[in-house]
């Protein structure tokens, strides 16, 4: 395969030209209530080749890799049509060319496990929701593995081959109480890890189905402003939608305007707040030991002591903005061409703790979990998975309904404590941008404490 | 695709197998004008094999080796679920106007003229916005064919739009997006693509101070879609199975104001998910869910509907709920094109009738809250304050929330007279609703 993709190459008449070749298995189990709603194998060989020509780009999508040449033509003629009819030009940073095999060792690697273990342990989890409370009503616990071999050859004689492995587990509850409410209870999480990853999560099925069943008698919270304390998983959320996003370089070449909002030095909170981007954390869904673009993984400072500290950029905008890239050109499948992507992302931890920070709170929100959120702009609205309310500095009773909105640059300012338990986790699901969803990433951050959220409500 | 179903014959009891050929020439403006084309050639199957009475599932890209499909569908049916799913047999009842071949000979040169065009359109209106265009064509061949003598195939293709318009000034930022799709590019006449886009910029140029309070608001088409998701769940022959929705066992109940009718039509040749047979090789049909207020059917796919003793609506597809559609995912329960009736009111004629309200044309956080329960809380996108029966400016940082299946039945002021496609499926009208919980910062 090296001698034919490296053939293609050679005679692309393009002035770059890059040729990514996937190969991925998955297998997923889910089940609904007492259901095998779903089990399926699924096995994806595909391609995509990428040109610059005349500073135009022009890419071809492939499953028949029979012939990888009449792609490369392909690709290299859409480059030429944009070229002729556009004036701005692509340039590429320079980055080191690179050879490089990337194999993955797993503890207990989920390709030798067989399928039959795979829907029992899924099935396993199913009946201790389903058998937590007469009041459960539905669940959707769902078991997915999946493992890619990617393979990326450009121009400039980078030519790399590494192994993405990827395991998740949902363990959803829904609880009713009869007379039409239905509220949902859901533990997850997902790693770049093996299959003892989803085992023991006997204690977490139980937790969903409790949940989901406690939920029924939460009380739904009261729209207005509060002073709102987030759980790690729901700071991470936060911080990679609300914020992350916007230190996406290519986000903000659409958008010149919001670029100067976004200028480097720029303080957006506390001293004590510092976010980061890691290309390579232990089981971090989001590990990219190459991005799609061949560029070795970083740690990079989003914000460092309050101030906006640096952007994560792909080979394109690094060049544009006289910027390093930082390995964050990333692509969700074969399907697309790499864009700028977050990989970990989390808040570092600072000195409070969380007894701190609602020690003084007279009246407040403990607001955990995510169940989604979506930002435009610089407006962001997410839902908490659940919450308690805070009275007197101490935790009460548990809330429904709490939908978190607002400004991102006005709530950012409005952190006002950072505690030093940080905790990052992936979800099962991804990232969305730009038409490619899921892309693996995780999120974290210790507890923070934000004052004056607008939550939603009646 | 004959072979894989050949080789399952011999190892499975029923099997099915969906092939999808599919072809896409994106073409991509971004701020600074043309970025990218995109040439995608995909494609794949899937199988769908009956074992012992047990359910297996593959899919693969990999269409050079038909026995490794048909060996991971065997795999996958020993631990399957126990299944009496029937695929279907019947004849199917071709419609026509799904597939022009000029649409599937469009060239790059084509679409990029009609993106220059809708882009210089728009900057001629406001010079101070970005602009986003994506003209797309989509040629998919679907073929499906089953055990039980079903070979269908048919080939659709459209050409799409979708835009992507900001403007930011003094750390506001207003953007407004579109999606329009048609048969035949000619249909894609620019002013028509503009006129929204260009009307919202209008209207949003002026910050007004947001009110709160339980208020009347007017969705327009693409604003309705908080509404309408917790019905679109709630519809679905799955969810009232999983005893998730509140609509179980109100069949021929009087649940929404009489004016309030729902229908799904996958015939309807004007909506994106238009076919002579679903993703299960079942016909499709015009399905009435609401009519005159009352609750007609739910939808269904070959399991559910298995399941719950009554046939298929044609409504098995590999997509989500709204819109997406692979080889990938087993077919479940989804709408194809959505149509709410139309009312008598102009959009204007609703908002002169609030002495003070919204005007909500998009919503942030789509998905969130209850949903099963009807309840929606969103973020505004874009949303205008009425006074007196006319905008006052763009709303900021103000959340709607209610429960749909009240305000539909209890609170609905009236329906516009005129239907706009929403994504390209769901055709609907404005919607004017009180009593709607709006909160501002």
């Amino acid at each position: 395969m090296k001698g034919i993709i490296k053939q293609a190459i050679e005679n692309s008449s393009a002035d770059y030209t890059e040729i990514r070749i996937e190969r991925r298995w998955l297998n997923r189990v889910l089940f609904q209530k007492e259901k095998l709603e779903t089990l399926e194998s699924a096995t994806e060989l595909g391609g995509i080749v990428r040109c610059l020509k005349n500073g135009g780009w022009g890419i071809s999508v492939f499953n028949d890799l029979a012939n990888l040449s009449k792609h490369v033509k392909e690709a290299a003629a859409m480059a030429e049509v944009v070229a002729a009819t556009t004036d701005s030009s692509v340039l590429l940073a320079d980055v080191p060319v690179v050879e490089d095999e990337v194999r993955v060792e797993l503890e207990h690697d989920f390709r030798d496990v067989p399928l039959q273990r795979k829907v029992e342990l899924t099935q396993s989890y199913n009946g201790i929701i389903l058998g937590e409370s007469d009041k459960i009503v539905a669940t959707q616990v769902q078991y997915v593995d999946r493992f890619s071999e990617i393979t990326f050859a450009n121009s400039e004689g980078t030519f790399l081959v590494q192994e993405l492995p990827d395991i998740t587990l949902l363990l959803g509850a829904a609880a009713g109480d009869g007379k039409g409410d239905i509220q949902q209870g859901m533990e997850y999480g997902g790693e770049a890890g093996g299959f003892e990853w989803v085992e023991g999560m006997e204690d977490q099925a139980k937790i969903a189905a409790k949940r989901a069943v406690a939920m029924l008698d939460a009380e739904p919270v009261a729209g207005g402003q509060h002073t709102v304390v987030l759980d790690p998983m729901l700071a991470g959320v936060f911080i990679h939608e609300a914020f992350g996003h916007f230190c996406e370089a290519d986000f903000l070449f659409k958008n010149p305007r919001l670029a100067e909002i976004m200028t480097l030095g720029n303080e957006f909170g506390m001293p004590g707040l510092q976010v980061v981007d890691e290309g390579f954390i232990s089981g971090g869904r989001g590990n990219v030991p190459y991005d799609d673009e061949g560029v070795r993984r970083e740690k990079t400072y989003l914000i460092k002591d309050g101030c906006l500290h640096s952007l994560i950029h792909s080979r394109e905008t690094a060049a544009k903005m006289g910027a390093a890239p930082t390995g964050n050109a990333r692509a969700v499948s074969y399907e697309y061409e790499p864009i700028v992507r977050m990989t970990n992302t989390y808040i570092e931890n600072s000195t409070s703790s969380f007894e701190d920070m609602i020690k003084n709170v007279d009246h407040g929100i403990y607001a955990v979990g995510a169940y989604g959120g979506q930002t435009e702009f610089e407006q962001f609205s997410f839902s908490a998975a659940y919450a308690y309310e805070i009275v007197n500095g101490e935790v009460g009773g548990l809330l429904r309904n709490v939908v978190l909105s607002g400004n991102l640059f006005e709530t950012m300012r409005s952190i006002d404590a950072i505690a030093n338990n940080l905790k990052v986790s992936g979800g099962v699901g991804g990232c969305g941008k730009g038409g490619q969803a899921p892309l693996p990433v995780t999120t974290g951050a210790p507890h923070i404490r934000i004052r004056n959220v607008t939550i939603g409500g009646k | 695709m004959n072979a894989i179903l050949e080789k399952a014959r011999q190892k499975v009891d029923h099997a099915e197998v969906f092939h999808l050929r599919r072809r896409l020439l994106p073409v991509e403006f971004d701020a600074e004008g043309l970025s990218v084309i995109k040439a995608k050639h995909i494609e794949g199957a899937a199988l769908r094999a009956v074992c012992k009475g047990r359910l297996g599932y593959s899919t693969s890209t990999d269409l050079a080796h038909p026995a490794a499909i048909v060996e991971a569908a065997v795999a996958t049916a020993a631990y399957g679920d126990e299944t009496d799913l029937e695929f279907p047999g019947h004849a199917i009842d071709p419609i026509e106007g799904i597939h022009h071949p000029e649409t599937a000979a469009l060239s790059a040169e084509q679409l990029v003229a009609l993106g220059e065009a809708i882009r210089e359109r728009i900057l001629a209106d406001a010079s101070d916005v970005e602009v986003g265009v994506s003209v797309q064509t989509t040629v998919d061949h679907v073929h499906i064919a089953n055990t039980n003598g079903l070979d269908a195939e048919e080939t659709r293709s459209s050409v799409s739009v979708s835009l992507e318009v900001t403007r930011a000034k003094q750390g506001d930022i207003f953007t407004v997006g579109d999606v329009y799709k048609a048969r035949v590019i000619g249909d894609l006449a620019v002013e028509d693509i503009t006129r929204r886009v260009l009307r919202l910029l209008r209207l949003g140029m002026d910050i007004a101070s947001a009110p709160s309070g339980s208020l009347p608001v007017v969705f327009t088409p693409t604003g309705t879609l908080a509404l309408l998701l917790p019905l679109i769940i709630g519809l679905s022959g799955k969810s009232v199975l999983l005893g998730l929705s509140p609509l179980d066992g109100k069949l021929g109940e009087a649940i929404f104001d009489s004016r309030f009718s729902l229908i799904d039509d996958n015939r309807l040749v004007s909506g994106a998910a238009a076919g002579s047979f679903d993703d299960e090789g079942v016909p499709t049909q015009r399905t009435t869910l609401i009519e005159g207020g009352q609750l007609r059917d739910f939808y269904y796919d070959l399991r559910t509907a298995k399941q719950a003793g009554v046939d298929s609506t044609g409504n098995g597809y590999k997509s989500g709920l709204i819109g997406g559609s692979s080889f990938r995912p087993a077919p479940s329960a989804s709408l194809s094109n959505l149509v709410v009736d139309t009312g008598d009111a102009t959009e204007d004629d609703l908002v002169r009738g609030m002495k003070k309200g919204l005007l909500v044309d998009g919503v942030l956080g789509l998905g969130q809250g209850n949903l099963n329960a009807g309840d929606f809380s969103n973020n505004v996108a874009a949303a205008f304050l009425i006074e007196d029966g006319r905008i006052a400016g763009r709303v900021k940082n103000v959340m709607l929330a209610g429960n749909s299946y009240d305000l539909l039945r209890h609170h609905l002021i009236g329906l516009g007279d005129r239907a706009d496609w929403v994504y390209g499926r769901i055709s609907c009208p404005a919607i004017a609703i009180d009593k709607v919980n709006v909160a501002a910062k």
